[in-house]
């Protein structure tokens, strides 16, 4: 009775929100779980085969797109949260939007993206079938502490029950393959001409996590991601079972246990998605054959790297997340790719938008030094933190003469256009991205008119 | 002209917060007086000879690599002990404060530290996060985050004095311990960039130290403006 009560207002205040053209992702759900009380009612719900949760650090939004898209091509009735919405209230919200008043799930298969530290809270132990985890950072240091915080709160959603779907090359990770006692295959990618043998100087597991000796590694991919060995106790990737090979990333292509892929970005962290997608996949039973019909055949959308045009130069929007200095790590890298001169656009007003705190530390986590490469024309700097970047900047020992303060932003499109050169990159967190493309617009309406 | 050795200690364990700015922004500044800089990166298993540097740096780390690390130094609580006492330079952030203490109290358990202060740690079960206001010794004001689940008691020879945030404790106005040149805080992450006139404070002690004459910073550079732009735009109050 409490369940249908609760779906049934679930459906209610998304309707009304509906009707009043507000974005009903999360409020039903806060009326259910926090005004209500009703922090448990998820477990009454009768879900069916299939509960499928995609979780970590990055790389959780473009994995559950890609499982999406291969699912619903080959039949399977799949409710996901699009939206990228991915906490306990939008969970809520979802999950009693797609029940019928007796508290059925109704489509075949629940795919969820879940906040690392929600995922608890979301499913009790035993409910998911199928648990993704791309990797674990740092990242908004200010809500999740440290990445010790986050992993031992994802360790208390796993059931017995619970299919692993890991990634190997992430030894903090990879030390659930040892410990669970349920099934669990492991995805992973080998050595890229873009990995490298010396350690950087921020890495967040570079010790054993069982024997707490520090790892060796053959070569890393990023941050403490890569292959290592224990040599104290051996621990190391183990075999990997969806293994990504001969990553060509300039030409959009490598390989997964021998079958050829076609990426549809050129970055690792496609690489990452992509073998990640594929194993889950292969895991449920789907055939390899159609798998890869819908990954190489296709071309779906990712969130990352919108492309757009600005004063007939190509502009690439790399949504990049604060307090997370692999998301810059990944962005730096894209742009270090890229052919021809380039203009970057970087900057924030808020460090996070789920919270006020505006610490800064994470800037010197970022290898901005990366971007001290002569292809780089210019670097605009823009939002309310546009000193402490520079000072930061000048540290990574770019030169002066690249960087460019603008004060004002309404001022950034004509400076853009009148000193820089070359493609352009805006490397900016959600708000900013927001900021520029109204100022795309603006300027755009202002030329036609 | 003399080189400054700096020993980043537990580098690779003790690093949570972009604390690697506060050894390169103390490099930046004592090159420019004209000391030569070296930073050495010492963790476990290296041998560290506390003889052998002029200033020593650990920054915060998870609770886990805190029990790594006091385990590891406390391998050196007599030559680290006789350091301190030699005046060497000590720059302490984050949870890397506890190491200093006589012990560590996480629930029941107690667990010896390096006893070169007599004051206690605990470990909570709650977390401290925010941004955080402090006044040095000389008036100035220190901006810094914290983001601990520890407090102290430390009752003397504090560093700072809280305008807003969190002390020592939730209960104290201030902060942190300075004695001798031993600079310790519970404030994490780049704290010199953050706040460059602290960072030339310690860098007028190294001058006077080996009798170098200080060379003011010149106030047009843009850490300065960073600082002095955060303390009119943002919080000033709890």
């Amino acid at each position: 009775m409490k369940l249908k009560i609760c779906i049934f207002i679930n459906k209610l205040c998304t309707k009304i929100l509906k009707l009043c053209k507000r974005n009903g992702s999360v409020y039903p759900g806060f009326i259910i779980y926090d005004v209500l009380k009703q922090k448990k009612i998820l477990e009454h719900v009768k879900y069916p085969k299939y509960i499928i949760a995609v979780t970590g650090s990055s790389g959780k939004g473009s994995t559950v797109d890609l499982i999406h898209k291969v699912l619903t091509d080959n039949g399977y009735d799949v409710c996901y949260n699009k939206n990228g919405s991915n906490g306990v209230l939008a969970a809520v919200t979802l999950i009693l939007n797609n029940c019928n008043l007796k508290g059925e799930f109704t489509h075949d298969v629940l795919l969820l993206e879940c906040d690392e530290r929600h995922l608890k809270l979301i499913f009790g132990q035993n409910k998911m079938t199928h648990l993704v985890i791309t990797n674990i950072t740092r990242d908004q240091p200010a809500r999740n502490g440290h990445p010790d915080i986050v992993f031992e709160d994802i360790k208390k959603a796993i059931g017995e029950k619970t299919t692993l779907i890991i990634n190997a090359d992430d030894p903090e990770v990879n030390s659930l393959a040892y410990s669970h006692e349920n099934k669990c295959i492991t995805f992973g990618i080998l050595k890229t001409k873009d990995s490298y043998s010396k350690s950087n100087l921020v890495v967040d597991y570079a010790y054993c996590p069982f024997c707490h000796k520090k790892l060796v590694y053959d070569y890393y991919h990023y941050g403490h991601l890569g292959k290592y060995l224990c040599p104290n106790c051996h621990f190391n990737r183990g075999n990997v079972s969806y293994e990504a090979s001969e990553v060509e990333l300039d030409k959009e292509k490598m390989k997964i246990n021998g079958q050829d892929i076609t990426l549809n970005k050129d970055v690792l962290y496609a690489a990452y998605y992509t073998v990640a997608a594929y194993a889950l996949l292969a895991t449920l039973g789907i055939e390899e054959e159609k798998i890869l019909k819908t990954i190489n055949n296709q071309h779906y959308e990712t969130k990352r790297g919108k492309t757009l045009t600005f004063d007939n130069r190509k502009l690439t929007m790399l949504e990049t997340k604060n307090e997370n200095n692999l998301s810059y790590y990944q962005s730096i890298k894209y742009i270090q790719n890229q052919i021809g001169k380039k203009t970057i656009i970087l900057g924030f007003d808020n460090v996070s938008r789920r919270y006020q705190f505006n610490d800064l530390s994470w800037l010197w986590d970022v290898e901005f030094e990366l971007l001290n490469h002569k292809s780089i024309d210019k670097i605009f700097i823009i939002g309310r933190f546009r000193y402490d970047i520079m000072t930061r900047l000048e540290f990574a020992h770019i030169e002066k003469e690249k960087i460019v303060l603008i004060e004002d932003i309404n001022n950034l499109l004509e400076e853009v256009k009148t000193i820089s050169i070359g493609d352009i990159y805006t490397m900016v967190c959600f708000d900013m991205t927001t900021n520029i493309l109204h100022l795309l617009k603006e300027y755009e309406n202002h030329e036609n008119n | 002209m003399k080189t400054i050795k700096i020993a980043h200690l537990y580098y690779d364990l003790m690093n949570l917060y972009g604390e690697n700015g506060n050894v390169r922004f103390l490099q930046s500044r004592l090159e420019r007086q004209g000391f030569k800089v070296q930073i050495h990166f010492l963790t476990i298993d290296d041998k560290i000879d506390f003889n052998s540097y002029d200033i020593y740096y650990i920054g915060t780390g998870s609770e886990k690599n805190e029990k790594i690390v006091l385990e590891d130094i406390l391998k050196y609580k007599k030559e680290i002990k006789a350091a301190f006492l030699k005046n060497k330079f000590f720059l302490i952030t984050g949870n890397a404060l506890n190491f200093f203490g006589t012990k560590i109290q996480e629930n029941d358990k107690e667990t010896k530290a390096l006893d070169i202060f007599p004051y206690i740690s605990t470990i909570e079960d709650f977390r401290i996060v925010g941004e955080q206001r402090y006044l040095d010794r000389n008036g100035k004001e220190i901006i810094g985050f914290n983001n601990r689940n520890c407090i102290t008691d430390i009752k003397e020879n504090h560093l700072f004095t809280k305008i807003m945030g969190c002390g020592c404790n939730p209960n104290s106005q201030k902060e942190g311990i300075h004695e001798k040149n031993f600079y310790g805080t519970y404030l994490l992450g780049p704290l010199l960039v953050r706040n460059p006139h602290f960072c030339d404070k310690l860098v007028k002690e190294l001058c006077r130290t080996y009798e170098v004459p200080f060379k003011e910073p010149d106030r047009d550079d843009v850490s300065y403006i960073a600082y002095e732009r955060y303390l009119n735009n943002f919080p000033k109050k709890s």
